[in-house]
């Protein structure tokens, strides 16, 4: 089976290729072909979970050598170890969900057949960065899975604002790509191979020295800044949920944006061979949560909502990961798939209900869409953490981290930061689902959603259940055959209870349910009084803390003008100056030829005929008829002819 | 010698000792200014008739200068042909012709200056190559006076026929000319 | 003394004297008797010459009558020249005799 394993990553390119050329053709144009091999690539995938997790250090690695020059060599291979066996689970399942789902959602979508080529090439690219056992194959799968991001956000074009949204997406996570690309880079210069065994043994036997692993870890997590859009590369998600729901199911949700942190998780050796690198992505990662749990707060689209949940979960598990859950973050990552895919799916039943995002036109309809509710509150309870849901799980893993770390701060603030998950999460399932329909027209019209939608609704909401049972020691035993430096941050000396963590999570959580249980059914503290006495809070808040707009007027703004000013630069000096004044100071120089040749040869050819002209009209005047004029004449010329024959000088006349 | 011997022997030259009594040089001066100015005024007088006895001024005191020269004879053909003959000539033709000229008018040219100018440089020229001339001075302290008269019939008709008869066929030409001009019918032209 | 050097300095100047005249002079009479100065200037060169190398010969005494009577002849055909020319064109002036200018 794991010898196979590239028939993973090739099958769903060859469905991808198939349905764009051939589509048109086949059942379903295409969608057919796609399921089915999603679901061929998820059995696959499961078998070798399976295996890994009998034989978690079973690792299996395939590669071919690519190009080399020197010692520096890349190659292309596979490695199936239990990160990637994970991953691969996660992936194929998801985007077999929402391939089967997709199938109601985008019944009536004209560009059907290229949706799931779209869909089918994404989950291959996807597949690519996961199985890969070298930098370089992950870049390439990295930025693959940009080009299906950029295309399906914009897959309905015509929206300027959907097209607009894929390009910010794209920049934005270029971006970071590039500091991911100068770490690449750095490391294959001095290390002389990408390969992730053979970098972890060169760092190991001390090649490069720590400060340099820090940085290039670091750069290499700029990457992940934009990917997986933590603080300040953030800012293309919201705008991401332009695109179909299925699409943010997948993509923005489970796993695209996943893939940031399993790089962090790949590379985890970088990060802990550098001083300061794992304190650094943990403070980003918690400034990351926090903000987008209080941009959630406010927003009023549903999708928006989700997404900042997404940021928000996101920065938990970089945060995870900063104080040494590398196993911690993984499993949030698990179960954050599930129930966030979920969310967004569910929200998208919800949307195809009533044919608006906005929640505050939305209520009371868990009446008339049971099959979306029952999901919706499994995932709901599942983000909020709360026993027995997987989100209880994982979190808690995070929390429980965060203390043993050397910064209580951190422990806090994250604590903090689930409260606000809870409020929100809360404050959303109760405005669309429980709360009095705000829009008659609306909830009159609202039904439930077709099989193909519902049913992977349940099965997820099934997993948001017992995915925290099941994989609450897998996963932990599927990472521990990466063998590691011990933890740099070593436990704290106190120890806790083990119920402490636990009690104190489902206590923010609970709380958290609560206040916005008064506020927004309750009505016992009216919203919109708290919105107007802290107006200004509120009104940063709407505005995502106004990073668009910073964006806007420092960067792209003088971007812009500089381009400007080069583009005037360009046609005056260049155009004007260089090619047409070279054009006009040859029409220049001939006309001086011209008028060089006109008045100064012809002149000189007219000199002669003036010259005689002159000679003659003064030598006229000798001609005078008198003799004696003459005689005159004569004399003058025989005294100087005398005066020279004799040599007279003046002396001579002084007698 | 023997037809000259009894012609000398009438007169016996070299034994005829001039006495001179009077100063040469200063009867020289005076005739010399006195013929230079009567020169000048003969070119510069307005008036045409006057310049005629002026010029018959001029001419008698080169007589008297060919008198000191020893060329008596000259001197009197001098008075008679110029004198007696051109110089009225010349008088009846002034007299002539006088009446449309005003006595006021100027009688020099416009190019009076620069021939002024041109004659003194020739002057000059003349003058100077006269000083760098360095002729015999030999026979100059003996003034050798004797009647020339019989000399030059001699020597008219004897070496000098040819020219004295040619003279006289331009004479006749010269007369005839002269009739034929003051003949008084009109010249085509 | 008077030597051969005063007489030809005398000449010299009566010639120049002459010349002016010659070409100065409007009236066509003051030419001719501009010119008799000029014959005399001559003469007097002749006879001193004569008389203070060949005091014996007397050939430029010779010369000088032939000149004389030549100037005498001259001025005949001259002075008859002139009286047509008054008799025609009523003037004396030389530069008003211009009938062949063209």
């Amino acid at each position: 089976m794991i010898e196979h394993s590239y028939l993973i990553v090739l099958l769903p390119l060859l469905s991808a290729l198939t349905i764009f050329f051939f589509g048109r053709s086949l059942p379903l144009k295409g969608a057919v072909l796609g399921i089915c091999t999603l679901g061929i690539t998820l059995i696959h995938s499961l078998g070798i979970f399976s295996i890994l997790l009998q034989n978690p250090s079973y690792i299996t690695e395939i590669s071919i050598p690519w190009f080399r020059f020197g010692i520096h060599q890349t190659e292309f291979g596979f490695l199936i170890d239990g990160l990637s066996a994970l991953m691969l689970v996660v992936v194929t399942s998801v985007s077999f969900l929402v391939h089967v789902y997709s199938l109601g959602y985008m019944k009536d979508d004209p560009r059907f057949k290229r949706y799931y080529a779209y869909l089918s090439f994404f989950t291959f690219a996807m597949l690519l960065l996961v199985v890969a056992n070298n930098f370089l194959q992950m870049f390439i799968g990295w930025e693959l899975v940009g080009l299906a991001s950029y295309l399906l956000i914009g897959f309905w074009f015509e929206k300027t604002s959907a097209s607009n949204a894929g390009r910010k997406a794209f920049i934005t996570t270029k971006v970071g790509d590039i500091g991911f690309f100068l770490g690449i880079l750095s490391l294959f210069s001095l290390l002389g191979t990408l390969n992730f065994a053979q970098v972890q043994g060169r760092i190991e036997e001390g090649l490069i020295s720590a400060n340099t692993a820090g940085i290039i870890a670091l750069l290499l997590f700029c990457g992940a800044m934009g990917k997986s859009a933590q603080v300040p590369l953030h800012v293309w998600l919201p705008d991401a949920m332009e695109g179909p729901t299925p699409v943010s199911a997948l993509i923005h949700a489970a796993t695209m944006v996943a893939a940031g942190v399993y790089m962090v998780a790949r590379s985890y050796f970088l990060f802990q061979h550098g001083p300061f690198s794992l304190e650094i992505i943990a403070w980003v990662g918690m400034l990351t949560a926090f903000l987008a749990a209080t941009m959630a707060l406010v927003a009023t689209d549903i999708k928006r909502v989700l997404a900042f949940s997404t940021v928000s979960q996101l920065g938990y598990m970089i945060l995870s990961m900063g104080v040494g859950g590398r196993a911690e973050g993984m499993f949030h990552l698990t179960t954050h798939a599930f129930f966030k895919a979920l969310l967004f799916l569910g929200a998208g039943s919800v949307i195809h209900a009533t044919h608006t995002n906005n929640i505050e036109e939305m209520g009371g309809l868990s009446k008339k869409m049971k099959l979306t509710f029952i999901a919706f509150t499994s995932a709901w309870l599942a983000i909020s953490g709360i026993w027995p849901f997987a989100g209880f799980f994982s979190k808690d893993g995070i929390l429980e981290a965060t203390l043993n770390s050397n910064n209580s701060f951190l422990f806090w603030c994250a604590t903090f930061v689930a409260f606000l998950t809870a409020f929100y999460m809360t404050r959303l399932y109760l405005l669309v689902f429980i709360t009095e329909p705000r829009d008659k027209e609306i909830y009159n019209h609202a039904h439930e959603s077709p099989k193909s939608m519902t049913i992977p609704l349940l099965v997820l909401a099934l997993l948001s259940l017992v995915a925290g049972f099941l994989l609450e020691h897998s996963v932990p035993l599927l990472l521990s055959s990466q063998v590691l430096p011990p933890n740099v941050h070593a436990s704290s000396a106190h120890t806790y209870p083990h119920w402490l963590v636990p009690a104190i999570s489902s206590a923010a959580a609970l709380l958290g349910i609560f206040l916005s249980y008064l506020i927004y059914w309750l009505k016992a503290v009216s919203a919109e009084k708290i919105a107007s006495t802290f107006s200004w809070p509120y009104r940063l808040l709407l505005k995502k803390y106004n990073f668009d707009e910073f964006y806007i007027y420092c960067i792209i703004k003088p971007a812009d003008w500089l381009a400007q000013k080069l583009a005037l630069f360009d046609y005056h000096i260049f155009d004007q100056l260089g090619v047409d004044g070279i054009g006009f100071l040859t029409v220049k120089l001939s006309q001086i030829h011209d008028w060089f040749d006109q008045n100064i040869i012809d002149n000189l050819v007219d000199i002669w005929g003036k010259l005689s002209l002159l000679g003659s009209s003064i030598l006229r005047k000798f001609q005078t008829g008198l003799v004696q004029n003459y005689i005159l004449f004569i004399l003058f010329g025989f005294g100087l002819l005398m005066v020279w024959q004799l040599k007279i000088n003046f002396i001579e006349l002084l007698r | 010698m023997g037809k000259d011997d009894s012609f000398h022997r009438a007169f016996d030259f070299n034994k005829h000792e001039t006495n001179l009594n009077f100063n040469m040089e200063i009867v020289f001066y005076l005739t010399a200014l006195l013929l230079l100015f009567s020169s000048v005024m003969v070119v510069t007088q307005k008036s045409v008739f006057t310049s005629a006895l002026y010029l018959a001024v001029a001419l008698s005191m080169v007589a008297a200068l060919f008198v000191l020269l020893n060329a008596d004879f000259l001197a009197a053909v001098q008075i008679l042909l110029y004198v007696g003959g051109i110089l009225v000539l010349l008088a009846f033709a002034v007299m002539l012709s006088s009446v449309e000229q005003a006595k006021r008018e100027t009688q020099v040219n416009e190019q009076w200056l620069p021939s002024l100018m041109i004659s003194f440089g020739i002057l000059l020229v003349l003058l100077v190559s006269l000083k760098r001339s360095s002729f015999l001075e030999a026979e100059i302290q003996k003034n050798h006076f004797y009647p020339t008269t019989e000399k030059i019939g001699h020597l008219l008709l004897g070496e000098l026929a040819l020219p004295f008869e040619v003279v006289s066929l331009v004479l006749l030409a010269s007369l005839v000319g002269a009739i034929l001009f003051s003949k008084k019918e009109k010249i085509d032209g | 003394m008077v030597s051969l050097h005063h007489y030809l300095v005398l000449s010299a100047i009566l010639l120049i004297i002459g010349i002016y005249g010659v070409i100065t002079r409007r009236n066509i009479i003051g030419i001719l008797m501009s010119i008799e100065i000029i014959f005399n200037a001559t003469n007097i060169n002749l006879v001193a010459f004569n008389h203070y190398f060949y005091p014996r010969a007397l050939w430029g005494q010779g010369f000088a009558i032939f000149v004389i009577t030549l100037a005498a002849a001259e001025a005949v055909v001259g002075l008859s020249l002139v009286l047509a020319i008054y008799r025609n064109l009523k003037t004396l002036y030389v530069e008003r005799i211009n009938i062949l200018k063209g």
